[in-house]
């Protein structure tokens, strides 16, 4: 006990005074020496002599790798956290995506304030600040999707049921529209997105063909692969910028025309509502909802994402809003989730990846929603072309007559909206009109 | 060097008990954050991740791979800043042993 201490003595202190100390100190605590051993050889715990100046540098230099270490442990956790949930590119885009963070906030400031000013501040800095600002503020504002006026969050509600005529059963309804008010506003706003339209349409179109091609089966899980296949392949070659979320909304409008059309059944089925408004609110309802993931900016993405579970439910074709806890899903359902909504938007903004989870998961929605059929209902798409889906022939005529007609003028506008949409596309989706008034 | 070891031992736990090492990796973590480098290195380890795979990485191998980079770019100042400080409390340590 004495040896070691006396051993390092010999550098400074005089000998005689540790070999008082340490007897002592051992006599005195001998709690102590049984509670802390190693430090205990050395006097309780306490240091016999001042250290030498290279002992404390080299104290110190330990200390601070110490610290050093516990701080990248820190970031590492964090960092494998948020890679095993998912969570990465949720929590730390600020980070890598520049890019992505100018585009979002870019985009998020025009949809909220009217194709405001704050677009003009590129700054990095005051970009998050006034995406941040612009996600607080978000909630207090919303738009109609029916009357387009602007009301209080707190209002929106109410003044939904009467807009639409809709009764206690359409709070969901409602509640969804609330959610997609934001986007349905940078819809309207961002109308000079018009050249990227072009990328739209070829890439609609294209996609079209394809579902048209291979989703004769009727949106199986078996044709699912075969259809992934076809449009990665394909969409590797087209240099389309945004892609997923122009090509969704092009996607979406369009197959909002199916939708709608292809699935009165839900519309009036879904709605005690009278026919022509119902249905109509059913349509306005859904092209906001397709729309929704597909036009948020990646800071609403975040927000959303870590704050409910999120996982696309195969049975409503709906994103879960439960806590990120939620019991019903594994963390590896959430993960994939996370995974394929915010590749896309990487890739969408980095314009340099091909666009493989695009696709997938554009593919994987399509095929979860069908029977939803008023989110991303594209495979109705195959069904509207081959069967008439038996909803259609079940529910009343009228409602089927007026939802058809709705939609298919709606599809006009937006196609003039478009005005370079293939002729593929319009000419689909006037089939699809004909067809259903016919049907009708 | 066992006895460098123990007094290392001791004038740890002293810094612990006294809560110096929590202040001083409190301040080390925002000036670092401050410098960017926790930027960097998340970047670091998001690549690691990524070269990794998904499913076959773990905390330590990226420990392991991101480490002596990053303790490579720690800015200097910073890093002469925390010692110094670790220094003092050291000395301190020891003069009132």
């Amino acid at each position: 006990m004495v040896d070691p201490a006396s051993g390092s003595q010999q550098q400074q202190q005089p000998p005689t005074l540790s070999i008082t100390v340490v007897p002592l100190n051992v006599l005195d605590d001998p709690l102590v020496q049984e509670l802390d051993g190693d430090e205990d050889l050395t006097g309780g715990g306490r240091l016999l002599h001042p250290l030498s100046e290279a002992a404390i540098l080299e104290a110190s230099q330990s200390f601070y790798e110490d610290i050093v270490d516990d701080v990248i442990l820190g970031i590492v956790f964090e960092v494998h956290r948020g890679a095993k949930l998912g969570l990465t590119a949720l929590l730390e885009d600020g980070v890598t995506g520049d890019t992505q963070c100018d585009f979002d906030g870019d985009e998020t400031t025009r949809s909220s304030t009217g194709g405001g000013g704050e677009a003009m501040d590129f700054d990095a800095a005051s970009e998050m600040l006034s995406s941040a600002a612009v996600n607080s503020k978000k909630p207090a504002e919303c738009v109609c999707p029916n009357c387009q006026r602007n009301m209080a969050a707190s209002r929106f509600a109410p003044h939904l049921e009467k807009c639409m005529g809709m009764g206690r059963n359409s709070s969901r309804l409602a509640s969804r529209r609330i959610a997609t008010s934001a986007s349905r506003q940078a819809d309207l706003v961002s109308d000079d997105d018009c050249d990227d339209d072009d990328w739209t349409a070829s890439g609609a179109s294209e996609r079209q063909d394809h579902r048209i091609m291979s989703g004769e089966g009727g949106g199986g899980g078996g044709s699912k692969n075969k259809r992934r296949h076809h449009l990665h392949k394909k969409d590797k070659n087209s240099p389309r910028r945004k892609k997923w979320k122009n090509g969704s909304n092009g996607d979406n409008n369009h197959s909002n025309s199916n939708s709608s059309s292809g699935h009165p059944s839900i519309a009036s089925s879904a709605s005690t509502v009278p026919g022509a408004e119902g249905a109509d609110g059913m349509n306005t309802g859904s092209t906001g909802g397709g729309n929704t993931m597909e036009t948020m900016g990646l800071s609403e993405r975040r927000t959303l994402l870590t704050t409910m579970c999120g996982v696309i439910s195969e049975h409503t074709g709906r994103m879960c809003t439960r806590s990120l806890r939620c019991p019903q899903h594994t963390d590896s359902q959430r993960k994939n989730v996370r995974q394929v909504i915010l590749e896309n938007h990487t890739e969408t903004d980095s314009h340099l990846l091909p666009t493989i989870g695009g696709d997938k998961d554009k593919d994987m929605i399509d095929v979860d929603t069908w029977e939803e059929g008023d989110s991303l209902a594209s495979l109705l798409t195959a069904q509207s072309h081959d069967v008439p889906t038996p909803g259609a022939e079940a529910s009343p005529a009228e409602s089927t007559s007026t939802s058809a007609s709705s939609t298919s003028s709606s599809a006009r506008r937006r196609t003039e909206q478009q005005p370079s949409v293939t002729n593929s596309k319009t000419n689909s989706k006037k089939n699809n009109g004909k067809k259903f008034k016919g049907e009708a | 060097m066992s006895n460098d070891d123990r007094e290392y031992a001791i004038i740890n736990q002293r810094l612990v008990e006294k809560g110096d090492k929590e202040r001083l990796r409190a301040v080390l973590r925002e000036q670092l954050i401050k410098s960017g480098w926790r930027d960097a290195l998340k970047l670091e380890c998001r690549k690691v991740v990524q070269e990794q795979g998904l499913d076959n990485i773990s905390v330590d191998e990226i420990i392991k791979q991101v480490t002596p980079h990053a303790r490579a770019t720690i800015p200097s100042d910073v890093k002469q800043d925390l010692l110094n400080r670790i220094k003092e409390i050291v000395q301190n340590e020891s003069d009132s042993f």
